[in-house]
């Protein structure tokens, strides 16, 4: 019985070791996935959201990416009362246009950016790998697809969620699911990735689906169409093409 | 997870700031069987897209585009000018009502991507003015003294459409490299939020009721050269003031900003002849969770006018064309957007006000010479405005106040000179798409004779309310 216990241990042990390994992996394939240094990326983001009681609401704005500068560029296309709107930002700095004072702001990236609910940090590329550690690995389904089952723990406060778990899709690396905690093991947000495209040898999800968990009723869907990874321009991410494409 | 943070960021960004304003019906399904019901289904095989398209599609349009805001209201104000010595409700110094219609049409051609024409039309309600017009003037010597010469005029009234052209310009650039834009244009010069000294560009200056409303700017050519691989620019402008003018009177203005660490520094110039030439620095940046920016100008003379001494003969105004003046301005940003508060400050330096010994001579002059009646009169109230040499505002605003539908705000203005001030409250309601209440209290406090006690006929009380009636913008 003893030997038993204990090669049911030593496989446990072996196997947690092996998973943890697997869970590195699979955590920095993710982080790679994000990751176009070398090449530029550009993409059409439209979100649509739902409230309880309220009419859709449809946003849309195209955004460019130079990760080998650290330089990010978004223009707003919807609503037409935004319309114009962009941001522009290299290393932590962000300026913010708007066309109907004409105006630049500046702001560094370590806080809020202007008046949204984004952080400077949601705009830098983050690595899960180095802002998590994995409490947790098992193997599950969602639905008919064989998954992986990553329990993750904050490692710095700089990430919005204290926990995340992580569902992986087990023969091709693509998150499928995520659900956010909060520090009090809440159940924030739970967002789902049901459509994925591929782009220049990596899976991009194309579309998300998130169902903020503290509100009941309301949840949204981002889509990302004409994605591309072609050379962009140097005078994308400039002040002076947030003038030249506002209305 | 990592992978989606763009996406995340870009509807942080998105559904924060902007209302919703479009709809459309579509559902979207979050049941987990039906989304993960096999393997297959997951990839879709959708094809990369061109970034020149992507680009083509941001500044290239096959036709001209209208754009523009409708804004209509109805306003009404109650004021008292000195409720503290004797308040009746009924009998209010003054009332009325402000209905208000207006319209703000925006045209944009882009035949190209290095080519784009701009205009920006302005009516409002009433559509026609009647405006007084000077026909003609002579000069009359009635000999034999001690009748004074003196200038006979007629004039005749115009009726003119309140239509006006607030911007016109074309875009171009020099491969890439130069951007130019020539025409009637808003120039950004300052980095101030309430205030902005250095600004000496622009028509008109900030209304710190209204800090983020587009201001109108002169015919300007303006030459934009981003140092690329850097996020420094140099700006250059030369603003002309008059359809038919000599070259020697094009005012010059030219600007560095330079990005550094976490902050954005600003230096300039601006000249002009037979006027004060000028230098501004500017810096904007971050400190913890609060946005900190300011600016300073300094100029060789001033197109100021002071009031020397007061008289029986009207007041003796003299320039200072030879003086160095020192203005500065310093203020925050700070925004949580949990509570859906947003908080503002600056306090400025007018170094082209009065000392207060100045100041406190002058109205005792004034006073004398203008008796009892003086806080009324149009020539005291003139040496009041902007008399100080410190000033400074502050506003709070909380987008949801209780309900999602309730906003409250709270502004304040005062002259640290003199210790006077005003203070806004407005309470906001969003009824419903296109209809709006805003009920607002303003109270003027300081001292006899400050400058906004004097400015506002009093410590007054007004209250307003304002139904915004179909406000949109397409």
């Amino acid at each position: 019985m003893k030997r038993i216990v204990c090669a049911v241990m030593a496989f446990v042990v072996v196997s947690t070791a092996v998973y943890a390994q697997d869970a590195k992996k699979i955590l920095a394939e993710l982080d790679a996935v994000q990751d176009f240094s070398g090449k530029d990326f550009s993409a059409l983001y439209t979100i649509v959201s739902q409230k309880p009681g309220e009419k859709d609401s449809v946003t849309q704005a195209r955004m460019f990416r130079r990760d080998n500068k650290d330089q990010f560029a978004m223009i707003i296309l919807l609503p037409e009362v935004n319309k114009g709107q962009g941001y522009l930002r290299e290393d932590d700095k962000v300026w913010f246009y708007d066309p109907t004072s004409r105006k630049f702001s500046f702001s560094s990236i370590k806080e809020s950016i202007q008046d949204s609910e984004a952080k400077g940090s949601d705009l830098t590329l983050r690595s899960t790998a180095d802002d998590y550690d994995v409490t947790s690995v098992r193997e599950g389904l969602l639905g008919k697809v064989p998954v992986w089952i990553l329990d993750l723990k904050a490692k710095t406060t700089e990430v919005p969620y204290e926990r995340v778990v992580l569902y992986v899709r087990k023969d091709r690396t693509m998150l499928l699911k995520e659900e956010a905690y909060s520090v009090s093991g809440r159940l924030m947000r739970t967002t789902l990735y049901p459509k994925y495209v591929e782009l220049d040898g990596k899976m991009l999800p194309s579309q998300i689906l998130i169902v903020d968990e503290l509100n009941p009723g309301e949840r949204s869907q981002m889509t990302m169409t004409e994605q591309s990874v072609e050379t962009l321009p140097d005078r994308v991410f400039t002040k002076a093409f947030l003038e030249q494409v506002n209305k | 997870m990592i992978a989606t943070r763009t996406m995340a960021s870009v509807l942080a960004l998105c559904t924060a700031a902007l209302a919703p304003v479009l709809s459309f019906a579509q559902d979207f399904s979050f049941d987990e069987e039906a989304l993960f019901g096999s393997e297959e289904n997951l990839v879709d095989s959708s094809a990369s897209s061109s970034s020149a398209d992507a680009l083509s599609s941001l500044l290239v349009y096959e036709s001209v585009r209208i754009s523009g805001s409708f804004a209509g209201s109805l306003g009404a104000e109650w004021a008292w000018n000195d409720p503290w010595s004797g308040f009746r409700v009924s009998e209010p110094d003054s009332y009325g009502l402000t209905p208000s219609a207006s319209l703000r049409l925006g045209m944009d051609a882009r035949p190209s991507e290095d080519m784009r024409v701009y205009g920006q039309l302005r009516m409002a309600w009433p559509f026609e003015q009647s405006v007084s017009v000077l026909t003609g003037a002579t000069y009359v010597d009635p000999a034999p003294a001690p009748l004074d010469p003196f200038v006979s005029t007629t004039s005749t009234s115009l009726t003119q459409l309140n239509l006006s052209v607030f911007e016109l310009f074309s875009d171009f650039n020099m491969g890439d490299r130069l951007f130019f834009r020539f025409g009637k244009q808003t120039v950004a010069w300052g980095v101030g939020y309430f205030f902005s000294p250095a600004d000496v560009l622009n028509l008109e200056a900030i209304d710190p009721l209204n800090p983020g409303e587009q201001r109108e700017g002169p015919l300007t050519l303006r030459a934009h050269w981003p140092l690329m691989g850097t996020q420094h620019n140099l700006w250059a402008y030369a603003v002309f003031d008059s359809p038919e003018m000599k070259p020697e009177d094009i005012a010059l203005a030219a600007k560095a900003e330079f990005a550094i660490g976490s902050w954005e520094l600003g230096v300039g110039g601006w000249l002009k002849r037979e006027r004060p030439e000028r230098m501004m620095l500017t810096a904007a940046g971050s400190v913890g969770k609060v946005s900190l920016f300011g600016e300073a100008s300094l100029s060789h003379g001033s197109d100021r006018l002071w009031v020397d001494s007061i008289g029986m003969g009207g007041p003796v105004l003299v320039g200072d064309e030879h003086s160095w003046f020192f203005k500065g301005t310093a203020g925050f940003m700070w925004q949580q957007s949990d509570w859906h508060l947003t908080m503002a400050g600056q306090y400025l330096y007018d170094g082209e006000g009065y000392e207060n010994a100045t100041r406190d001579a002058l109205i005792e002059d004034a006073h004398a010479v203008l008796g009892s009646t003086a806080a009324s009169n149009p020539l005291f109230k003139l040496l009041i405005a902007g008399s100080g040499r410190h000033y400074a505002a502050l506003s709070a605003t909380l987008a949801e106040f209780l309900h999602e539908d309730l906003s409250l705000s709270l502004f304040g203005m005062g002259n640290l000179s003199d210790f006077s001030g005003f203070a806004r409250l407005s309470l906001g309601w969003r009824m419903f798409t296109g209809m709006s209440l805003n009920a607002n209290a303003s109270f003027a406090f300081g001292v006899k004779d400050s400058e906004y006690l004097v400015l506002n006929d009093g410590p007054a009380i007004r209250l307003g309310l304002a139904l915004n009636l179909g406000s949109a913008s397409f």
